[in-house]
């Protein structure tokens, strides 16, 4: 009797833990609005499940024989506990035991692969949306079939496959939109790919970048638009190069914010980099294209500039002069290329 | 001929007299593990501060407590402090006093050597904390520092890492040579391999892999080190190069070194929990078998950090499974721990805490081991600060919660006197809630999407509570880890003093003097079992 109420209690005291820890928020992976992101979700259940009885088994045995075969004060000084040296069919069975079920564990994790990976169907070819994601110190770059543009924001439309294609420019980065699915690295003199299909449309914050690259790291951020089909071509269509001049300055400004500001500040103040509002080389073509590609003080430190822009189109370092000849704090007095 | 007198009988040089001079000049394998120990736990310490340091910064949402550049460089230097002049070097420290004593041994067997692996770490030590103040600071690419963000920048700090990487390297080679050849042939008469203390499994076990795994690093970090100043191109995609093949081989290195870090705590567990419990270690065998076994299959499990680099899906598959493999062994240690305790006789002395505190908690941090072996959840996971928990319950929750009960236990041997025990419960209950409340809310707010070396984020809400808390926990250790100094420094001045032997231990180690004598022993008894010091005493009692 006595027994059994403390196996039970030593269960019940880590299966309280692990049932007070299902409530806090961030327990699991979201749920996502992706085919390959809900299997993630799954597979971490199922996994977790597993871990979570282990854990129970293993904390309770634990604190069970913690209280059961403590030494009582009036037990003699010399007293040892009975000498048993092992015993191999327990050895043998709790061998098994665990690779078992971890050899179940990988089979089922494996045989989940490909609804994660989601490889569009041989039947949707030709109907997938394939995007090319560059990433640069430090910020994220989505071009689209049809040559527009965008920075620190993926706009998708819903029930399509998409495929990311990832390149870096600079160091290695990593491409994670939590709400969406799991993380991909951009790795330079590597061509990545990810895909993945929106079932939800929706707004979703907090895509970041994975992998340390650098000074700002932490500022290297992303937004994903999961727009409905219609929303999605006027998307397109309203960004769609040669872009009128008001849609420029538009694109002009996003890429300021995404490339430029993190360092020097969204109105050119200064941060981590020298102020620049007002400094003519942001409107000089020939000079910005310069320090856009090849970075600056390259042999010193703190000055360091990482070669934000290389591989920009002549278009986008237009984009990038035309915002800032439009915005008064930036633009150099009645300076001009 | 002349034969020349017996060592002993030579004068000793007055040079290596003295306080000072005597410490400089030891050959002695326990005055050098003493002092692997005691300058291991300072730079503890030293990666302690800058882990305050980052938990500060990050406390509340778009702090801006440090720069950028300082955050980046602290965390770089808080892991390679804790892997590289912590947890690797202390370890080198217990296994130096404890191993030739442990086999009935008188030193190691290559006493200088021994002696030069100290000074060339404490090299390699000062050159890693002296890069603090280069131009433009210490490293700041992260401890395992990838090409090109590693080339990239063009500060000293991080050709100062790369050779303090390779004095420490150095030196951890040397001393792994030396602990294999000294297990390996200055056993005592009647130690089989079947009879040596599990710890001293462990130490070969330690050597074996930093012997194999270590050369990787060394190749990786001086291509690394000829990127950057020679003009090559090793990992330059631009010139040719693979970024992903320092990757590679980082990794071969650096998984293999998780368990170089593990495996002597479990070794103190394996020889404390059965001295507390007053029982032997129930499956030896499968102990020290697992212990070769989860040293041979930590070699094929590096891609497992290596999920998200776009590998092909058969070969991530494969790295998952040889990872899942890992934890059969490692299941195998903690249940047959457990089954020591089971029908003991459990004193609860600090090192039984701590090795309780460690079977509880490296469970949670194997655990989460498999979750993150299983790779589409770790594509979500990965280099998240789920990671930063998982890692974290691994080697402070297994390796430090190892070391805290190993420190307790052979205290005694190593000062002669005994610790103050209630400090210790109390440094014990204050450093598991500590430890749990910075670490355990990080898996949470992994998930939610913080990517591990952020100097800063923008959220709120949980986010930032999960952060809060994880700060708070950081100072609660602080107090733990302070009363822990108290505790050791002042038992050694003032502390009870004690015999060869106040536990009832096993091993030989017991037999000789607290503190043994320079020799350590004047003769050994024999050695019949893995419980030479047991039997002995019930061959004692029989006689009376």
């Amino acid at each position: 009797m006595r027994r059994t109420v403390l196996v039970l209690l030593a269960l019940a005291l880590p299966a309280a833990a692990v049932v007070a820890a299902l409530f806090l928020p961030g327990i699991a992976p979201p749920r996502t609005v992706t085919d390959s992101g809900r299997t993630i979700h799954e597979i971490y259940w199922v996994t977790f499940a597993l871990a979570a009885l282990v854990f129970i088994l293993v904390e309770a045995a634990l604190l069970a024989f913690i209280f059961r075969f403590r030494r009582r004060r009036d037990m003699p000084d010399g007293l040892e506990g009975p000498q048993i040296h092992g015993n191999t069919r327990v050895e043998i069975i709790w061998t098994t035991i665990p690779a078992v079920l971890l050899l179940a564990l990988a089979i089922y994790a494996i045989a989940r692969v490909p609804d994660v990976e989601a490889t569009p169907p041989s039947s949707a070819a030709g109907e997938v949306l394939e995007i090319e994601v560059t990433a640069r110190q430090f910020y994220w770059q989505y071009e689209y079939p049809n040559g527009a543009i965008s920075y620190d924001a993926l706009y998708v439309p819903v029930d399509t496959h998409v495929t990311l294609f990832l390149r870096s420019t600079d160091v290695a980065h990593s491409w994670w939109v939590p709400d969406l699915s799991g993380k991909r690295d951009a790795i330079p003199g590597r061509l990545n790919r990810i895909n993945f299909r929106a079932t939800e449309t929706g707004f979703f914050e907090h895509g970041v970048c994975g992998e340390f690259c650098g000074t700002q790291h932490a500022r290297m951020t992303t937004d994903a638009h999961v727009l409905s089909a219609e929303e999605f071509e006027q998307w397109l269509a309203d960004n769609e190069p040669p872009l009128e001049d008001d849609a420029t300055v538009a694109l002009g400004e996003t890429q300021w914010a995404a490339a430029c500001a993190k360092c020097h500040g969204l109105a050119g103040e200064g941060g981590y980099g020298p102020p620049l509002a007002g400094n003519t080389t942001l409107v000089t073509e020939d000079a910005l294209r310069q320090i856009v590609t090849e970075g600056q003080d390259l042999d010193a430190n703190p000055g360091y500039m990482p070669p934000v822009g290389r591989g920009w189109t002549d278009e986008q370092i237009r984009s990038l002069i035309a915002y800032v000849e439009s915005n008064p704090d930036l633009a150099p007095q009645g300076g001009s290329r | 001929m002349a034969v020349d007198a017996p060592t002993a009988a030579r004068p000793r040089p007055a040079w290596n007299e003295g306080p000072v001079l005597s410490w400089l000049t030891t050959t002695d394998h326990k005055r050098i593990g003493i002092l692997y120990i005691v300058t291991a736990f300072l730079f503890f310490l030293l990666g302690g501060v800058m882990a305050l340091l980052i938990r500060i910064q990050l406390m509340r949402a778009d702090s801006d407590f440090i720069t950028e550049d300082t955050y980046n460089a602290l965390f770089t230097m808080h892991g390679t402090t804790m892997i590289f002049l912590f947890i690797v070097p202390v370890l080198a420290g217990f296994g130096n006093y404890l191993v030739p004593l442990m086999i009935g041994a008188q030193d190691m067997a290559f006493p200088r050597l021994n002696a030069m692996t100290y000074w060339l770490f404490l090299a390699g030590g000062l050159v890693l904390m002296g890069s603090f103040f280069a131009p433009g600071g210490a490293a700041k690419s992260g401890w395992y520092a990838y090409p090109p963000i590693s080339w990239q920048y063009p500060n000293v700090g991080q050709d100062l890492w790369i050779l303090g990487i390779h004095l420490t390297t150095i030196a951890s080679i040397a001393g792994a040579i030396n602990f294999i050849v000294t297990i390996h042939n200055m056993r005592a008469p009647g130690m089989t391999w079947m009879r040596i203390p599990l710890f001293t499994w462990a130490i070969e076990a330690y050597s074996v892999l930093l012997l194999l795994a270590l050369p990787a690093l060394t190749a990786a970090v001086t291509l690394l080190l000829l990127d950057r100043q020679a003009g090559t191109s090793f990992f330059l995609p631009d010139e040719g190069g693979s970024a992903v093949l320092y990757q590679h081989m980082f990794w071969f290195f650096g998984h293999p070194e998780v368990y170089i870090m593990i495996l002597p705590a479990f070794g103190m567990v394996s020889e404390i929990i059965p001295v507390f419990s007053r029982k032997p270690i129930f499956g030896y065998k499968a102990i020290a078998f697992s212990t070769i076994g989860i040293a041979f299959a930590s070699m094929l499990v590096w891609a497992h950090h290596m999920f998200t680099v776009g590998l092909p899906t058969w070969l991530n598959a494969f790295f998952a499974v040889t990872s899942f493999s890992v934890a059969v062994p490692t299941a195998i240690k903690i249940f047959n721990w457990i089954a020591t305790l089971w029908r003991g006789q459990l004193q609860f002395k600090a090192p039984l805490m701590f090795c309780l505190g460690l079977i509880a908690f490296f469970t949670m941090g194997g655990l989460s081991g498999i979750l993150v072996a299983t790779f589409p959840f770790d594509y979500q996971a990965h280099d998240s600060y789920y990671i930063v928990a998982h890692m974290h319950y691994v080697l402070f929750g297994g390796t430090a919660f190892g070391l805290f009960a190993g420190s307790y236990y052979w205290f005694p041997k190593i000062t002669g006197r005994m610790y103050n025990e209630r400090l210790a419960q109390w440094h014990f209950w204050l450093i598991l809630i500590g430890f749990n409340m910075t670490f355990f809310f990080q898996h949470m707010v992994g998930l939610l999407g913080m990517p591990r070396r952020v100097y800063t984020y923008s959220r709120g809400g949980s986010f930032e509570l999960y952060n809060l808390l994880s700060t708070i926990g950081t100072w609660i250790m602080t107090v733990a880890i302070l009363l822990f100094l108290w505790n050791m420094i002042r038992s050694w001045r003032t502390g009870p003093r004690v015999g060869p032997d106040p536990w009832k231990a096993d091993t030989l180690e017991w037999y000789a003097d607290s503190p043994p004598a320079p020799h350590n022993f004047t003769s050994v008894p024999p050695v019949t079992s893995a419980r030479p010091l047991r039997d002995l005493r019930m061959r004692i009692k029989e006689q009376r």
